[in-house]
């Protein structure tokens, strides 16, 4: 699956600002969980994003401590190819009060 | 006096007396023993106190010590200096800070304190106790006194002699106070042997206990309480807000436990889940890959044992192997969903198993093995049937062999002998009629020496096993009967040239020649044929060759007639030779004698009888075998039809929608039972499957079911009704986890089962998209609608199946209603139990957790490694990202 590339830049010393989760260790695909405002990570990152490589490391094969460690020791740059998230609010399109099965209705 | 804060009508009528300067002695008296108390348990905390309140504070040291401790912020340096001007300073540092909380200090000045005023300096002790021990407590929305109040009512209200209005009476005779400790700490206190007409020793076993085992220090004289007439109520309060400290706390730190327990027990668990389900798929894969290369294996060692052997082996395979390792299975299919609804019931991301160890993969792999099982019994039941055919042609073989080495036993001697050069002329002629004779008996063979010859290729081109045995033998016949016919023709050219010289006839000899020579090759063919071996397979093929049997038995009279003919021939001769007295010579047109025609003639009618009794057997045999196919028939008709009312019932029960998933589980549970008791008839119809087999019957037209339709039927009901079970269970569990109604799963349920038009239990994109648009979804019909769809399949549809769930589908519909935890509250617990500070230490662990749930966080738990470190820290901000294979970055 093709992704995008994203570029963070940082000052020395300052946390990249998005929280990781997941790994080949626990089963789950690499995810951005969520993103502080206000640091290197906001705007480019979204919750949900799935990390496909760091750098040019191919993100399956690592567990998140290899994931964490690699992206902790970047300097001030950081590569990383998503796969965007997609929104998982509804709230436009979901009906709303209580649902009623309702079988004339169509598109 | 006091600031805006507190300036509710509790203190309005507090500043009447104060401005009257009317503070009751006894109050004051009490104030100052529990100020003073209330102070030290502060200050002990800086390893200091006071002995004398209105004295000790005078410079303003203590105070701002006090202030420190309590506040646990850091104060502008106090003046060091003795002098009155530098105590001021400390008083005023100490009212400005006070101040700068937000409390205005209206009637109170630093000369007054340090003037020793006992009245001004009880009154700055109080709103210091106010604002920081009492205002911070709030219960829903109240605050300060009606807070602690409410919080008071609350806690004693099951005990039914307190009743607790106010702050001085009704704490008199102490039982208030051992009720809150007992309703807090029961182990501490025996409350039902309290009677309210001992208050002192009521008070002085609360203020003794909480001393002891809740850190409180006393702050009342239990003689003062009971002999005012009305107990200073600013002492009682800031009493009772030391319990409220004490309890309240340690509430906090219970939820905060049972909330890292409920988290902790969900991951285990879910640990576990993935565990088993790497360990099954593990153990299915295997044998998989060891059971395949056996299946794909079309070979055998050629012999009936050996094949037969291996047809019990595959059925062992298929009866006693596969059976387990498809409820394998089944059971690893169904615990993947329920780890994925548990995972997405707990907020955590999809479980994505080690690559190689997908549902898919699992699924190919079984696949592979069925594809590998495919035409195994056809072939190897064909294989039997070939190998038992080529046994015959071989005995077949045999048995014409031992004919022809019969007949040929010294033929080559006999046609090298040199007997015709020593003989008289009549002898010779004989003796070139006699190899006349046998000239045509010879070519006669010729068609026999064929046959083994075209018997012996056919056992090469079928592949016989012992088949050089056989070549050996086919090649020696064949090898004689070129040095016969070459020897032959040799003796022809030695008799023609002596032929000239010698004439004889005996026309009596000649004419018993004539006759014996086709009577007696006759005799053998019949024999041949009595003795034919055959195989059949149904009673119509055994009816044939009785009707070919009865058709030659039709034929003997006229043979006994031939056989008396030749017999009279040869007796003619013995009756002349006696009647003229002499020996009569040997017969020289024929190496036949009348008594071997009479022998042979013999054994031919020994011989129709034992053929009709053979053919007899055979016919029974086959009846026999019409039975076996008419028991197994029967059965298997019953058995087929049960097995699929069965399912279709079972796949009815989703579909109905009648009754709640209760009702349904319940009758899963009871087709389950009714399955399992049905199981003896499949082993019935396995037992007469297996006689059918080893009777070597192949073929069976009164049923169209076989064994391995049934097998494959049965097999379908037991993995459908453990799924829908399954299905069944998770739909339980999610309604319960999300605290779906009644109503609404049928509204769900009837949407779904409407678009399932097929019955698959499941939703194509198409149909699941009409679904939402039933249920009020409102998805466009244009691009923006298309990507909403796409959006919410990529939730329900997580592998792209191309498939919607009912479970997926339901938990979408409620995604928004579940409770969920997250890292931030688990982090939010851990913080509460290690009293706000960033980490937390194994000994609190062990203290606030059950033993297996503390010993599971200390392995886990990283040092911490901040700068306000202390030796033992554990990290639990990482450690609860990590529960959620989570961390910062």
């Amino acid at each position: 699956m093709a992704g995008s590339m994203v570029q963070l830049n940082r000052s020395p010393g300052q946390p990249w600002g998005f929280r990781l989760q997941g790994g080949k260790d626990y089963g789950q695909a690499l995810q951005v969980k969520k993103v502080q405002p206000g640091t290197p990570a906001a705007g480019s990152l979204l919750p949900g994003d799935t990390i496909l490589s760091i750098g040019g490391t191919n993100a399956r094969q690592l567990t998140h401590m290899q994931a964490h460690q690699l992206i902790k020791s970047a300097p001030t740059t950081l590569q990383l190819t998503l796969t965007r998230a997609q929104s998982t609010d509804f709230s436009n399109i979901k009906p709303k009060g209580p649902v009623k099965f309702s079988p004339w209705k169509q598109n | 006096m006091m600031g805006d804060p507190y300036n509710d009508g509790y203190m309005e009528e507090e500043e009447e007396w104060d401005r009257e300067g009317l503070l009751d002695p006894a109050w004051e008296k009490q104030q100052k023993k529990t100020f003073t108390a209330w102070c030290n348990s502060h200050l002990r905390k800086a390893g200091t106190g006071i002995e004398n309140i209105e004295e000790d504070f005078r410079n303003g040291l203590k105070l701002m010590l006090l202030l420190e401790v309590i506040s646990g912020e850091q104060l502008p340096k106090p003046d060091r200096g003795k002098m009155r001007f530098h105590k001021i300073a400390n008083v005023n540092k100490a009212l400005d800070f006070i101040a700068s909380k937000g409390v205005k200090l209206v009637s109170i000045g630093a000369e007054e304190i340090v003037d020793g005023n006992a009245k001004m300096t009880l009154g700055m002790i109080w709103t210091i106790i106010l604002r920081f021990a009492i205002q911070d407590i709030t219960v829903e929305e109240m605050t300060a006194k009606e807070g602690l109040l409410l919080w008071c009512q609350r806690k004693t209200a099951p005990y039914k002699n307190v009743n607790v209005q106010n702050f001085h009476l009704s704490f008199k005779d102490g039982l208030a106070f051992c009720a809150l400790i007992h309703r807090h700490r029961p182990e501490l206190i025996d409350y039902n042997n309290l009677s309210k007409d001992n208050p002192l020793e009521n008070l002085n076993t609360a203020f003794d206990i909480a001393e002891k085992h809740l850190d409180i220090p006393r702050m009342l004289d239990p003689e003062d309480m009971v002999n005012s007439a009305k107990p200073d109520e600013r002492s009682v309060m800031a009493y009772v807000s030391s319990y409220y400290h004490a309890f309240s706390g340690a509430q906090q730190a219970e939820t905060a436990a049972n909330r890292i327990c409920k988290v902790l027990k969900v991951n285990q668990e879910n640990e576990r889940l993935m565990e088993e389900y790497e360990r099954l798929a593990s153990d299915l894969l295997e044998w998989i890959r060891k059971t395949k290369p056996w299946l794909e294996n079309r070979t055998t060692d050629n012999t009936l044992p050996g094949t037969r052997n291996k047809l019990d082996e595959f059925r062992d395979y298929r009866r006693k192997h596969k059976p387990p390792k498809l409820e394998d299975k089944a059971k690893l299919e169904n615990s993947f969903n329920t780890l994925q609804t548990r995972l997405r019931l707990s907020n955590r991301p999809a479980y994505l198993p080690t690559e190689g160890k997908m549902v898919s993969d699992i699924a190919n792999a079984w696949k592979g093995l069925e594809h590998a099982e495919k035409g195994f019994e056809e072939w190897l039941l064909s294989e039997l049937q070939r190998l038992e055919r080529l046994d015959h042609l071989a005995q077949k073989f045999r048995h014409k062999c031992e004919i022809h080495e019969e007949w040929s036993a010294g033929k080559e001697e006999m046609l090298q002998s040199g007997d015709f050069k020593r003989c008289r002329l009549n002898e010779l002629k004989a003796m070139k009629k006699k190899h006349e004779a046998f000239e045509s008996d010879l070519a006669a063979h010729q068609d026999r020496v064929e046959q083994i010859a075209a018997i012996a290729q056919e056992l090469n081109a079928l592949d016989y096993h012992d088949v050089a045995t056989v070549n050996t033998r086919c090649q020696r016949i064949c090898d004689q009967w070129d040095r016969l016919g070459q020897l032959t023709v040799k003796r022809r050219e030695g008799l023609e040239e002596a032929e000239r010289i010698l004439e004889r006839i005996d026309q009596l000899h000649l004419e018993f020649a004539k006759r014996a020579a086709p009577f007696n090759n006759w005799m053998d063919g019949a024999k041949e044929d009595l003795l034919d071996m055959f195989i059949v397979h149904t009673t119509e093929e055994v009816q044939g060759l009785i009707d070919a049997h009865e058709q030659f038995k039709a034929t003997l009279g006229e043979a006994d007639k031939e056989y008396s003919t030749i017999v009279s021939l040869a007796q003619e001769v013995v009756r002349l030779g006696q009647q003229f007295g002499l020996t009569p010579p040997d017969n020289p047109y024929t190496t036949l004698h009348a008594q071997d025609i009479t022998n042979k003639w013999s054994e031919v009618r020994d011989l129709v009888p034992r053929r009709d009794q053979t053919l007899q057997q055979e016919m029974m045999r086959q009846q026999n075998n019409e039975r076996l196919r008419r028991q197994f028939a029967a059965k298997a008709n019953v058995v087929g039809q049960w097995v699929e009312t069965q399912l279709d019932a079972v796949a009815s029960i989703g579909v109905q929608m009648r009754g709640s998933l209760e009702d349904q589980l319940k009758k899963l549970q009871a087709f389950d039972k009714a399955i399992i008791g049905y199981k003896p008839n499949i082993d019935e119809l396995e037992r007469y499957n297996q006689e059918v087999q080893e009777a070597m019957i192949f073929e069976n037209r009164y049923t169209q079911y076989t064994m391995e339709t049934l097998r494959v039927g049965w097999e379908q009901l037991l993995t459908a009704v453990a799924r829908n079970i399954n299905e069944v269970e998770n739909q339980i569990l999610t309604r319960d986890s999300k605290g779906i109604s009644e109503d609404q799963m049928n509204e769900f349920r009837m949407s779904f089962n409407h678009f399932d038009k097929n019955r698959t239990r499941r939703l194509e994109a198409k149909e699941f998209k009409a679904c939402l648009i039933s249920l009020g979804y409102k998805i466009r019909d244009d691009r923006q609608g298309e990507a909403d769809f796409q959006r919410i399949m990529s939730i329900v549809d997580p592998n792209s199946s191309g498939y919607v769930t009912f479970d997926a589908f339901l938990d979408f519909m409620t995604r928004e209603t579940a409770d969920t935890d997250t890292a931030e509250q688990v982090m939010q617990s851990f913080k509460i139990l290690a009293g706000d500070k960033p980490f937390i230490t194994a000994q609190i662990l062990r203290q606030e957790l059950p033993p297996d749930q503390a010993e599971y966080c200390i392995q886990r738990m990283a040092p911490y490694t901040g700068r306000d470190a202390v030796p033992g820290a554990l990290d639990y901000m990482s450690f609860s990202t990590a529960l959620y294979g989570e961390s910062d970055l």
